[in-house]
């Protein structure tokens, strides 16, 4: 009940005019700044941050809060409308989403995406009201054996990842994670594969990688012509979901919530795996499986829950532990010190009109974000009827900035061009780019914790059995690996006696 | 046609002409380049300083980050740019010092191209256990240590956090296992989760788990004790002083070649900035104390630092 209490407070806080104006001015720029590719949740932080020194740390936290939220929203729409992933999370949103949006299907899509988002939202609200303190403290449980185990997983899900080709997939996902050792390493601090380049000592970046073999390679594709989109399949249909489209997808959304939720609490991997352990759900539990990355609702609906899920967990370590799950959360965290409020495990007591502020603005921010998406998809969708001619130049145009505005970084725009030439050659080899693009992602972490965790067992490779968290994991992990063969051979044996 | 070329040329000149002239410096905003990802240390007091300066100066300070390459990649940038005063960079100290002297050969700078223009945002270290950790002083750690060995999180090969433990490890004849982290974030989470014995972190950081009394300082690294946690003692009162003041510090500098007066307008506006009731507020809240460096104290500081480390770090090679 007294959380109850502390929550009408919350409430009380971030329904004052003021910090509900920050709140909108925050989601609304946050949007904005999230359709921009490239221009992702920590960038659009990092740029506002400065304008927020004004304002009362309450005030400030909750536009910050409310960047963040319509930042992540925002990156999916330009996944859906243009194929171009601004985050890590929204990857795979790509995959269905961008094919909805090519049967004429982009509101339907962008709806989805909202109301899933939302929905998630409202769920993982509830579960860090609830839940925050204990889980926190479950969370740091994970070590690098934890997480070595975690990372296993969500590379065996990666092989249920693609459409087609499984080969074509495990091929893809072998040479992310080739690319992933480029960098220092930091065990060692000795560079690999760099040749002498220091722009590559940090590894080849998720952005220039992800915008260039989707956004790029997408628009070298479509300068060949020949391929039509219908963008509108009507006027009065065709802008929200249908019914049919909400039977598909209420499962998905509630298994999403839970998934991202759990994942995100985890500092450092978690919330990214959430989106693409969600998608690989849905298609395991699919009815037709073969829909998927032909532009399946619930391939859509599951993983945009997930990462609303998992950005709202996310929270959880930083309010109540201090410790920040992804960069964006460590900008807000670097924000608060600079308005004095000391975050971590304190400041639930020390400043309850803050956290329990914030939570309360976050939920008004998810139901602002939804009410402001919704009257705008149609402009979006309106978006894709603007020429090749113009949309085209406009897409580089806005990668090649989009991709410099985060690093400040030239070498970073050639390496989008040469992915975006690497994807427009896959593609024409019928090889699909998102596992490349997911393993580079899990394949540092993956590495880093299972060096860490022989370090600490002094080489010693039976700690992850030792470990019940790592043990349960890695027995889920090779389930995911054996079943699909067994099946196979069960059903291949089923043929010869038939 | 000619003429309107000429006028070009004149305009052009005039422009170049009113971006070297010294004496109306600053007339245009100024870029403070931070080599390191928003949210951390160097970010946190870069825009408390960018704040103070903006109001000394009368001039923007736009704060770029350019993280990269243990902070090489935005150092780099900084001592690139043209020496007019409007560039400059706010790193974080000594870690800096410890990349170039790791990673010297690869670097297109040396020690001696940073040109100092005064430092600010001090923190101590600490060595911290768990709260819960059975060993209560630095005695009882070292005696564990000497007989079943520990081990200690850090930020990354060659930082700090990684440097100051290995020289009291060494001090101390500790047998010790390194588990680096990628970032204080995580190497801090690894204490709190008790994957690992030991970290040094600095007091800025790891205030806030000791006050929930989830972390316990057994030592500061600094030769004095903090008046805020008089009781813990310092490593040198134990017997096991390290070469080094073991503290983060930033430090303000810009490329060789700025005008003199340019250089004296700067000095003269952040010593002023630091020494602002406001600024000296907004340092403490933020974890830092109020301490101000000239630039000669400064690059002072930066020689014996570099020279400290490179021996330390040829001896753990």
């Amino acid at each position: 009940m007294e959380t109850l209490d502390l929550l009408a407070q919350g409430f009380q806080v971030a329904l004052t005019p003021t910090n509900l104006l920050f709140a909108l001015v925050g989601v609304t720029v946050g949007t904005l700044v999230g359709v921009l590719p490239g221009l992702g949740p920590s960038g659009a932080l990092a740029i506002l941050l400065p304008t927020t020194y004004q304002a009362s740390p309450v005030s400030s936290i909750i536009m910050l809060a409310g960047i963040y939220h319509g930042a992540m929203y925002g990156g999916s729409t330009t996944s859906v409308l243009v194929n171009i992933p601004g985050e890590a999370s929204s990857v795979v949103t790509c995959l269905d989403g961008y094919q909805m949006a090519r049967r004429g299907r982009a509101g339907p899509a962008l709806g989805m995406a909202a109301f899933a988002s939302f929905i998630a939202g409202t769920l993982s609200l509830v579960g860090l009201i609830l839940l925050a303190p204990p889980l926190a403290a479950f969370a740091l449980r994970f070590g690098p054996t934890e997480y070595f185990a975690l990372m296993v997983a969500g590379l065996v899900i990666l092989s249920y990842m693609t459409h087609g080709s499984m080969v074509k997939g495990l091929m893809m996902a072998a040479a992310g994670l080739v690319l992933g050792t480029v960098g220092l390493d930091t065990i060692t601090g000795r560079p690999r594969f760099t040749f002498g380049l220091t722009e590559l000592s940090d590894g080849i970046g998720f952005l220039p990688m992800a915008m260039g073999l989707f956004g790029i390679a997408e628009v070298l594709v479509g300068l060949e012509g020949g391929e039509k989109r219908d963008v509108y399949t009507g006027r009065l249909h065709g802008l929200l979901p249908t019914r049919r489209d909400w039977s598909e997808s209420g499962l998905p959304i509630a298994r999403g919530s839970v998934i991202g939720f759990l994942l995100g609490i985890l500092p450092g991997g978690g919330a990214v795996l959430s989106s693409f352990v969600s998608y690989a759900v849905e298609r395991r539990l699919a009815r037709r499986p073969e829909e998927f990355g032909k532009g399946a609702i619930a391939g859509l609906a599951g993983p945009e829950a997930a990462n609303n899920a998992g950005s709202t967990g996310a929270f959880i370590p930083m309010l109540s532990l201090g410790i920040p799950s992804n960069s964006a959360t460590a900008i807000l965290l670097g924000a608060l010190l600079i308005y004095g409020v000391q975050p971590g495990p304190l400041l639930m007591r020390t400043h309850p009109d803050l956290f329990w502020g914030v939570v309360a603005s976050m939920y008004l921010g998810n139901l602002m974000l939804l009410m402001l998406n919704l009257p705008l998809i149609g402009l979006w969708v309106r978006l894709l009827r603007v020429p090749y001619d113009y949309l085209f130049p406009a897409i580089l145009l806005f990668c090649l900035v989009g991709v410099y505005s985060v690093n400040n970084s030239t070498t970073e725009v050639l390496l989008m061009v040469a992915f975006g030439l690497l994807g427009y050659l896959l593609r024409k080899a019928g090889f699909d780019p998102a596992p490349m693009v997911l393993a580079l992602i899990l394949g540092p972490m993956l590495e880093l914790n299972f060096r860490q965790a022989l370090i600490l067992s002094q080489g010693d490779l039976t700690a992850f059995v030792r470990h019940p968290i790592a043990a349960v994991l890695l027995l889920v992990a090779a389930v995911l690996l054996v079943l699909p063969i067994v099946q196979d051979l069960s059903r291949k044996k089923g043929d010869r006696h038939a | 046609m000619r003429r309107r070329i000429a006028l070009l040329a004149a305009v052009l000149v005039g422009s170049l002409a009113a971006t070297a002239r010294a004496d109306d410096f600053p007339s245009r905003a100024i870029t403070l380049i931070i080599p390191t990802s928003p949210g951390g240390s160097a970010s946190v007091s870069g825009q408390i300083i960018a704040e103070a300066l903006k109001r000394e100066l009368k001039q923007s300070v736009l704060i770029v980050y350019k993280p990269g390459a243990a902070q090489a990649l935005g150092t780099e940038q900084v001592l690139k740019s043209r020496p007019d005063g409007y560039t400059l960079g706010w790193t974080f100290e000594p870690d800096l010092a410890s990349k170039m002297v790791a990673d010297g050969k690869s670097l297109s700078f040396g020690k001696g191209d940073l040109v100092h223009l005064g430092a600010a945002g001090f923190a101590p270290y600490f060595l911290w256990v768990k709260a819960d950790a059975p060993w209560k002083t630095l005695d009882e750690l070292v005696a564990a240590g000497k007989q079943k060995g520990i081990s200690y999180s850090s930020s990354g090969v060659a930082t700090m956090g990684h440097v100051y433990a290995e020289m009291f490890v060494r001090r101390a004849g500790i047998k010790a296992t390194h588990v680096p982290y990628q970032g204080g974030g995580p190497a801090t989470t690894a204490l709190l989760g008790g994957h690992v014995d030991m970290s040094v972190g600095s007091y800025g950081r790891m205030k806030q788990y000791m006050d929930s009394n989830l972390v316990r300082p057994l030592a500061i690294l600094v030769d004095e004790r903090l008046p805020d946690l008089a009781e813990v003692p310092t490593l040198e009162e134990r017997g096991l002083d390290l070469p080094i003041q073991g503290q983060i510090y930033h430090h303000l500098f810009g490329p060789k070649g700025m005008p003199p007066a340019v250089v004296e307008t700067i000095t003269s506006a952040f010593e002023r900035a630091v020494r602002d009731p406001a600024t000296q507020q907004a340092l403490v809240k933020a974890g830092f104390d109020g301490r101000w460096l000239s630039a000669k104290a400064t690059e002072e500081a930066w020689l014996k630092d570099f020279a400290i480390v490179e021996e330390a770090l040829s001896q753990i090679k």
